[in-house]
Parts: structure tokens; C-alpha cells; sequence
């Protein structure tokens, strides 16, 4: 880039052609000192002739010559002051309005202007310096003191960025990232320090680009002046090291942008508010219209709500964004004279939407045969109370008439489904959605109708107004448009709650309602989210609080009872420490055990994607090896209770009806055992036992769960698993496992060979494929057996010692019973039998004989012998 | 640096008489074109608040949905007799603009008048 360039728009050419050196400053410095003496002396120049003139006719008492043709045509001093009076009053607006006028404003931008080009200057030049806002001009002026200050040769991206860090918005932003100057300073310096010094100050190529690009931002964003905020965006993007800085302080450069966004949003609705309610005054506020061609409506008035009317008044909510669904409606009510029904779940914005139109209407920014008319919303339940179908088919009739007869109406009514299917007669009769697409059919106006997909499919589109509406669908935002419509949200939810929302608040507001409250949906899940956090933080932290991430983080726990909240020393170690508190419970295994360790230290540190549960496991393996042990070990270290477990026994699902039990039954259009209690605790280990003996279609519901990590019930609700971690258990191959222990082959190899040859006839690839991990148990070692069996005689030594009683158990003892309890086939299962047979049956002989008093010891022997030793 | 002073302080003075002489000009150049403009929107805002746009391309339409022969006669006449109203109204007000305009125009050598005859005749 040289110096010569120039932004070019529409063969204009805008060069920044004010000189910021000391001795230019000093000058404009002066220059505007001078201009405000003189503004200052001529003020009180005039203010001096003022006070002579009225001392000289009323301390004279000659004031009512004032009103004399005499005082004004016979030459005299007082009245010459009085028109030097007038002259300097004249002069003042002069430089009044000279001084407000220092501003160019930025060349409109229309949607078919030509795109703003940075080349050699061309045709006629204007000077850039104009069009920049005082605190914007201010920040260019400090950033050549700050670089002279350096005695640095070239203003750097980083001088303006500095500099702009003393301007107001610039500083809204920081507020709102929870960043401050302090922050940035060590990433500034670093950088000034690697300038080069030496003397006089130019702007450098790289300082150029960031004001044109500033300029260029701000003329297409429609602005007519140049912020400090452009230049601030622009100085921080054009200085890579100030966001690796950001990074550091867990602000990514889409948040800084973001922040940025959200104080400019406040900025255009608060002008956008002026400019409605100057329009609102023109807009009248009765049934009648400004033509007066409508009639009284007084049972349309009864039954509905008249929204220009809400508008005017301020009642309703702004609009942001929906510009091409905006478009959309009037396309259809413009072009084809037809009426719209809006089709989205609830939530998305429907009601926003027509709120909008409303707000169009009242400021008559609408095609020409919406103006001059009202939005009027009829409640059907009004209509529709204690009438019986036939008195409310004459309710609608004579609310439909007075409509036609006005003419000034467009109708609008929510839940269009609610109204068909209403007869008054037999089976053949006109219902009240016939009346109503009879109505529309003739003209007689305009209605924009909303109702879900559900509904739509249902009962609208069956009806008579399927056919004569047009269906127009409201989808969901997605995140960032969503954080837009928040960001223009967040003033009333901070005014109404008295607290201030940092971003990664709004941010985690908006992600979180997206990623774990799937029965509603964006934007009303996260601005319902946002008051909640709004509330508790003015409750816990006070008034005037700042709300950040963490209060997000914590109501949603709370909501959900998912652990969302930064991760506590405690929790670390917790989960540094995993493998072994795991392997206190569940002997060998190490693959399985570290499998599950990981897999929760993923989830934890929010690395896992997060479309899917945490985990899916496969525990392949021989019977009583440890598979469900596994589970409920996770379960008791991690969840903190062992029956934080969703335990389903697969075999008990093994014809395909049965796939009713865990979705719920169509019929009644309630929830599963499965999606229910998956929807009570979505932070749980789901254990599916004994898959392969499932029918294989409630396999493929599992390959969903598994790939998309949510499930849809019978009520059409969707049920989230995306915080739940699946594991299912499998005996399958468990011979050729058993086999192949004995021949000593690799555990890899083992599950090769499963996963190839051993379950292909019992589950599919695809489903065996979504597994994060296939894990094989090994069957169990006489060793493993020997840990079980010290594990087993805890725990009884542990049910004793709630007694009061000790128990004390010889090694020769526990190698008796390993090898009874020892089986290759049953892993640790016999073991099990052995340990009641041997061991707990001879104490339960001793407890119930009462030969055992609470501080006795009990001494198991070899051969199953029990003595008592007797506490001193 | 010792030359470069008394040249700005020369420049500021200049340049400050320059812009109490630029007084005149200013006034029926750019203080001209800003007063025309608010003139313009003052019109147009008050055709706009009197809506007599609305009424005139509703000349025809009868009102209170009064749709029989008596009520579009009615409404005709009454349409225009508000038409002529309004337009009376519009009027008034553009002449009370034009006045303003005029006083504009003519404030500036009136108070240099007023100024001159007063005291130097006196």
C-alpha cells in the first residue's frame, strides 16, 4: 500500500488528508481554541450590547419605546446595539453550525453500490479525516503523540489500537469481555518495543490499511461517520499478537468481534427507537384509519388485540434480524394478494416476527396495501369461550364481517390449528377453518396465521386453509444470529434485573440453552436462561452485580444437574487420580479402566464432540469378569452414587414391542423408561446388560443414540443423551475369548478377531462401529481372583465393623478360598457363592448363637473354622 | 523552530479573520442550503402529519363503509371539503415557511442596515 492510496467508491476517492504531525496538532489545537475565542468574544460581545441596550431603556424608563416605529426609524444608539446584537447572534449560528458541521458524512450505501476499492487515488478526492467521529479523530491524534512519544518512525496498527483504548466504546467492549487496558499492556509494550526508532513520524502502510478498512467498515455497515469502534476492530485485527494476548485471557477473536457487535446493536436500536417514535406519532391509535374508510368494530374489539396499537404505545418487542422471513410475508401478501401461515416450533420467534410487522406497519414501512391499516390479533379463545361450535361459528362470522366491511384490517391468529375441526353439525359440515379459508378466499383480508410442524402436518394442512394459506417456515437461529438477538435483548433483561451481563455470560447464555435444553429452542431458551441467571445473580451477588460465565454455568447446573461450572482442584485431582480409584473396586482390566478414565477426562475438559454422548463403550467379555462392576465403579466414583446408573437388563427387551417400554407408546404419547429417565438425569451412565440379547431393531435406536446423541420419544419430545455415557455389556464370543486366554494370544488380536469373525452374525458393523471403544475383559487370573477375594472379605469385614465387631482373616485363608472360588469359565462369580458359603454363613452362625459381643474379634481359620477372640 | 512560531501564530490570526470575513459568504452559501433543506423537510413532514396524501387518493372511496349511492356522495363531498381544509392548512403553513425563508434571506443585510443606519448616522 502506498501513500497515494485511496479508498475509492463510486469514482470517489477518500484520502486521509489531515496531517497529525506535533506541529499540525499544536496548529489544529490552536486553531480550535481561536475559533471557540471568537465564538466566545462575539457571545459576549453581543451578551455586553445586549445589557447596555436594556440598561439604557429600562434603568431610563424608556423601555415602551421599544414599541415605538420612532425607536426603530430615528437613528439611535440603542437600537444600533440592539441590530449589532442581532448580528452577533446571527454570527454565533454561523459558527455553531460550521463547528457541528466538521463532519462528512459517509456516502450512503445502497445494496447496489459498487464495493469499496483500496488502489491509487482516481477522479475527485475528499478528505477521510471528515468523516471520522471527534473520539474517533482524537484516537488518530494520540496514536502520533504516543508513536513520537516512542520516537518511533511509523504509527503501527498497535499506536491506534492503544489510543483507542481511552475512547468510550472501546472501553464498553472491554467491559463486557471482562478485559480491561491492564491486559493488553504487556502484549502493547512487547510490541512498541519492537518498532523501529529513529526520527519524524509518518503513518505507517499497515496503520493506512486499518483506516481505510475502518472507513470501509463503517460505509458498509450504513454508517454516516467513522467510530473509534471501527478503528479499534481494525487496529486489534491488523496486530496479531493483541489476540494471541486475548487468547491468553480465554477471549477468542470471534467473542472480541461479538463484543463489539453487541455495543454497536445497542447503538442502532436506540436510534432505531427515536426514528419508530417520531413515526408513531402519525399513526392513529382507534379503529379508525387515517383515510376513514373503516367502520366500528366493537366484536372484532371484544376478541382481539390490536397491535399497531401495542406498537405505538411500546408494548411490543423489537425485531431483530428474520429480514428475509420479513421479506417473504410481504412477497406473498404483496404479490399474490395471499395470506401466510408462519410454521416454526415454538420459540423460534413467530410472535417476535409479527411483532415486527407491527412495528413496520406503524412506521409504514410496508408495501402499499398493508398502509394505513391495523394488525389486529384475534384470540380464539375469547371467541371460542362457553360458545357452543354453532354460536362460535356466529362469533367468527360476525367478527369476519366486521372486518370486511372495515377494510382496514389484516388479521393475525396464533395457533391456527386450535380453530379447525370446530363443526357445528354433522360430519359434513362447514367447521369453523371452511368459515374462516372461505373468508380469506373472498378478499375480504389479509391473515398471517402461526402454528407448529406438528400441527401444520396435522390439522392445518388437511383443512380448508391448507390450501389458501401459504406456509412459510421460521427456523431456528442459529448461535451467532441468536447471540445478535440476545445482545439486543440484554438492555431490558440488565435494566429490569439491575445487573450487568459480561459476553462469555451472554455467550455461555446462548451455548449452553443450545446444547442442553432441547424441548424448547433458540432464541426463547436463551433468553429465558438470561433472565434466570439475571435473577439469582441480583439475588445472591446483590444490585448492580456483573453476571459472568461461571453464574451461567451454575443455574444451568442447577437445571440440569450436569457439572458445567469450571473444573475444582478437588475434581482435578479426582480426575487425575481416576484409574485408581476405580481399580479399588475392579481387579485387572487396566484396558477398560483407562478407557472410561479418559473418556471422562475428555468430557470434563470439554474436549469430546459434543454431539454425542460422552462415551459408548462396548464391554465384551466371559461372564463375572468385572463388565458391570466397571459400571457401577464409574458410577460410584464420578457420579458419587452407584445408583447414578440407568441399569437396563437387555434381555428383558428382546421382541420388538418392547421397543415401546424404552420410547414410550405412540398411543399414549408418553415417555420410556429409557428417554424419561435419561430426560430426569441426562448426567448418567446408561448400562445396557446383555445387548446381544436384544431385538435388533432397539439396536438400531442405540445406533442413533450413539451417532447423534439424542433420541426421540413418543411424545415427539426430543430426549438429549449428549451428557450421558453408554455402555453396553456383552457375553458374544465369550468362548473364543476363554480359548484364546488359554493359548495366550494378545488382547488386540483376541479383538480382532471378534470384532471380524465372533460377532459379525450378531450386530452389525455400522452398530459396532459407532463404539468409541470395543473393549475385551480378560477372563480372570488366579491372581485377579486372589484381589477379589481381599476385596469380597472387606467388605465384610466392613459390614461387621458396623457392628462393632472386628474381623481378621489369615492369607492361608484367603488362598483356600481362591481356590475354591477360582473358575476360568465364571470369572469371579463362584468366588462369590464360595465367600457366602465359607465366610459369611459361619459368621452369621456365630452372630445369631450370640457368642460374638460388639469389640470382639472374629477370626476366620482355614477349613472354614471361626474363633472368637474375646475384647479385653 | 524559532521562525516556525510567529509564521503560525501569523497563519492563526489570519485564519481567524478569514473566518469572521467567510461570515457573509456562509450565510447564502452553505447556512443558505441548510435552511432550504429544513424548509423542504418542515413542508413535507406537515403534508405527511396533515395526511393529505391519504385523503386525496381516497377521494373516491366512501367513508365509515358507507357504500351506498347517499354515502359516496356524501363521503365525496366531505372528503373534499377536508381536502380543501387541509390544503388551507398546508398552505398556511408553507407561507408561514416562506416567511421564515424570506427572513432568513433578508436578516442578514437588514441587521447590517439596522446596525449602520443606528450608529454611524447617530
Amino acid at each position: 500500500m502506498s501513500s497515494s492510496d485511496a479508498v475509492i467508491i463510486n469514482r470517489i476517492s477518500f484520502l486521509w488528508l489531515e496531517k497529525l504531525d506535533h506541529a499540525s496538532r499544536a496548529m489544529s489545537h490552536l486553531r480550535q481554541r481561536a475559533d471557540q475565542a471568537l465564538t466566545i468574544g462575539v457571545m459576549l460581545l453581543g451578551l455586553a450590547a445586549l445589557g447596555i441596550a436594556a440598561f439604557d431603556l429600562f434603568m431610563g424608563g424608556q423601555g415602551h419605546e421599544m414599541l415605538t416605529a420612532r425607536f426603530w426609524f430615528e437613528p439611535n444608539f440603542t437600537a444600533g446595539l440592539l441590530f449589532f446584537v442581532l448580528l452577533c447572534l446571527e454570527f454565533v449560528v454561523y459558527r455553531l453550525s460550521e463547528s457541528s458541521r466538521r463532519f462528512h458524512r459517509l456516502p450512503k450505501h445502497l445494496y447496489q453500490n459498487a464495493v469499496p476499492i483500496i488502489g491509487p487515488a482516481v477522479g475527485h478526492s475528499e478528505n477521510m479525516a471528515e468523516t471520522f467521529e471527534s473520539a474517533a479523530h482524537k484516537a488518530m491524534e494520540e496514536a502520533f503523540e504516543l508513536a513520537e512519544r516512542f520516537k518511533h518512525t511509523e504509527v503501527a496498527p498497535v499506536h491506534l489500537f492503544a489510543s483507542c483504548l481511552a475512547a468510550e466504546k472501546p472501553r464498553v467492549v472491554l467491559a463486557r469481555l471482562g478485559a480491561c487496558f491492564e491486559d493488553f499492556k504487556p502484549a502493547i509494550e512487547k510490541s512498541l518495543s519492537s518498532l523501529t526508532v529513529g526520527d519524524g513520524t509518518v503513518l505507517s502502510a499497515a496503520g493506512q490499511e486499518v483506516i481505510f478498512r475502518a472507513f470501509i467498515s463503517a460505509y458498509e455497515r450504513g454508517r454516516e461517520t467513522v467510530s473509534a469502534l471501527e478503528l479499534f476492530q481494525e487496529a486489534f485485527h491488523a496486530e496479531p499478537l493483541l489476540a494471541d494476548w486475548l487468547m491468553a485471557k480465554e477471549i477468542s477473536v470471534e467473542q472480541f468481534d461479538h463484543a463489539i457487535e453487541w455495543v454497536r446493536i445497542n447503538e442502532g436500536l436506540r436510534s432505531r427507537h427515536e426514528r419508530f417514535r417520531r413515526a408513531a406519532l402519525r399513526k392513529p391509535v382507534g379503529d379508525m384509519n387515517r383515510a376513514m374508510t373503516s367502520v366500528a368494530t366493537p366484536m372484532l374489539d371484544c376478541t382481539a388485540d390490536d397491535l399497531t396499537v401495542e406498537a405505538v404505545y411500546g408494548r411490543l418487542p423489537m425485531l431483530i434480524g428474520r429480514d428475509k422471513e420479513l421479506n417473504e410475508i410481504f412477497r406473498s401478501i404483496e404479490g399474490g394478494g395471499q395470506s401466510v401461515v408462519l410454521v416454526g416450533p415454538s420459540g423460534v420467534g413467530k410472535k417476535n416476527l409479527i411483532a415486527g410487522i407491527a412495528e413496520r406497519m406503524v412506521e409504514e414501512d410496508v408495501p402499499e396495501i398493508l398502509k394505513d391499516k391495523r394488525l389486529v390479533s384475534l384470540s380464539l379463545p375469547t371467541l371460542l369461550s362457553g360458545a357452543d361450535p354453532a354460536e362460535a361459528e356466529e362469533r367468527l362470522m360476525i367478527v369476519l364481517n366486521e372486518i370486511a366491511r372495515s377494510r382496514n384490517i389484516v388479521l393475525v391468529i396464533s395457533d391456527i390449528e386450535k380453530i379447525t375441526g370446530i363443526t357445528s353439525g354433522s360430519a359434513h359440515t362447514m367447521d369453523l377453518a371452511s368459515v374462516l379459508a372461505d373468508a380469506l378466499a373472498r378478499g375480504v383480508t389479509w391473515l398471517i396465521a402461526t402454528t407448529t410442524p406438528e400441527a401444520f402436518a396435522e390439522a392445518v394442512e388437511p383443512s380448508a386453509l391448507g390450501r389458501i394459506l401459504q406456509r412459510i417456515n421460521i427456523f431456528e437461529p442459529d448461535v451467532s444470529e441468536t447471540i445478535n438477538i440476545l445482545e439486543a435483548k440484554m438492555a431490558g433483561i440488565e435494566n429490569q434485573n439491575s445487573v450487568i451481563f459480561s459476553f462469555e455470560a451472554l455467550e455461555k447464555c446462548v451455548a449452553l440453552s443450545d446444547r442442553y435444553l432441547h424441548e424448547s429452542y433458540l432464541p426463547a431458551k436463551a433468553i429465558e436462561l438470561a433472565q434466570e441467571v439475571a435473577l439469582e445473580a441480583r439475588q445472591k451477588k446483590g444490585t448492580n452485580t456483573l453476571v459472568t460465565g461461571d453464574d451461567v454455568a451454575h443455574v444451568m447446573s442447577e437445571k440440569t444437574g450436569i457439572p458445567l461450572n469450571k473444573v475444582t482442584e478437588d475434581e482435578k485431582q479426582k480426575l487425575l487420580h481416576f484409574e485408581e480409584r476405580l481399580h479399588g473396586r475392579v481387579i485387572g482390566q487396566e484396558e477398560a479402566v483407562r478407557a472410561v478414565s479418559s473418556a471422562l477426562r475428555r468430557a470434563r475438559a470439554e474436549l469430546r464432540s459434543g454431539k454425542r454422548p460422552i462415551a459408548n463403550f462396548l464391554f465384551l467379555g466371559p461372564t463375572g469378569v468385572g463388565k458391570t462392576e466397571l459400571a457401577k465403579a464409574v458410577a460410584e466414583a464420578y457420579f458419587g452414587n452407584e445408583k447414578a446408573m440407568l441399569r437396563f437388563d437387555m434381555s428383558e427387551y428382546q421382541d420388538v414391542v418392547s421397543i415401546h417400554r424404552l420410547i414410550g407408546n405412540p398411543d399414549s404419547k408418553e415417555g420410556g423408561l429409557l428417554t424419561e429417565a435419561v430426560r430426569r438425569e441426562p448426567f448418567s451412565i446408561i448400562l445396557l446388560d446383555e445387548l446381544e440379547k436384544a431385538h435388533p431393531d432397539i439396536l438400531n435406536l442405540f445406533l442413533q443414540v450413539m451417532d447423534d446423541g439424542r433420541l426421540t420419544d413418543a411424545g415427539g419430545r426430543t430426549i438429549d443423551f449428549t451428557s450421558a455415557i453408554l455402555i453396553a455389556t456383552s457375553n458374544a464370543g465369550t468362548s473364543y475369548i476363554q480359548e484364546a486366554t488359554k493359548e495366550n494370544r494378545s488382547l488386540e488380536e483376541i479383538k480382532t478377531r471378534l470384532l471380524e469373525q465372533e460377532l459379525k452374525g450378531i450386530y452389525r458393523p455400522e452398530f459396532l462401529n459407532r463404539f468409541d471403544a470395543v473393549i475385551v475383559f480378560k477372563p480372570l487370573t488366579l491372581d485377579d481372583v486372589r484381589q477379589i477375594a481381599y476385596l469380597m472379605i472387606k467388605q465384610v469385614s466392613e459390614r461387621l465393623e458396623m457392628k462393632g465387631i472386628k474381623f481378621r482373616v489369615d492369607d492361608e485363608v484367603i488362598e483356600e478360598l481362591t481356590k475354591k472360588g477360582f473358575d476360568l469359565l465364571f470369572g469371579a462369580r463362584p468366588l462369590r457363592r464360595v465367600i457366602q458359603e465359607n465366610v459369611e454363613n459361619a459368621v452369621a452362625n456365630i452372630l445369631l448363637a450370640g457368642d460374638v459381643k460388639p469389640r470382639d474379634t472374629v477370626v476366620l481359620k482355614v477349613d472354614g473354622k471361626v474363633e472368637v477372640e474375646k475384647a479385653v | 523552530m524559532t521562525g516556525t512560531i510567529p509564521l503560525g501564530t501569523a497563519k492563526l490570526i489570519g485564519e481567524t479573520i478569514g473566518r469572521a470575513l467567510f461570515f457573509p459568504v456562509w450565510w447564502y452559501s452553505r447556512g443558505l442550503a441548510m435552511v432550504s433543506r429544513a424548509v423542504g423537510r418542515s413542508v413535507k413532514n406537515q403534508y405527511i402529519n396533515l395526511g393529505l396524501g391519504v385523503w386525496l387518493t381516497n377521494l373516491f372511496v366512501p367513508m365509515y363503509g358507507a357504500t351506498d349511492i347517499a354515502g359516496r356522495v356524501i363521503s365525496f363531498f366531505i372528503r373534499f371539503f377536508m381536502i380543501i381544509v387541509r390544503g388551507f392548512a398546508l398552505l398556511l403553513w408553507i407561507i408561514l415557511v416562506i416567511v421564515f425563508f424570506a427572513a432568513y434571506l433578508s436578516l442578514l443585510p437588514f441587521s447590517v442596515f439596522g446596525f449602520v443606519y443606528h450608529v454611524f448616522v447617530f
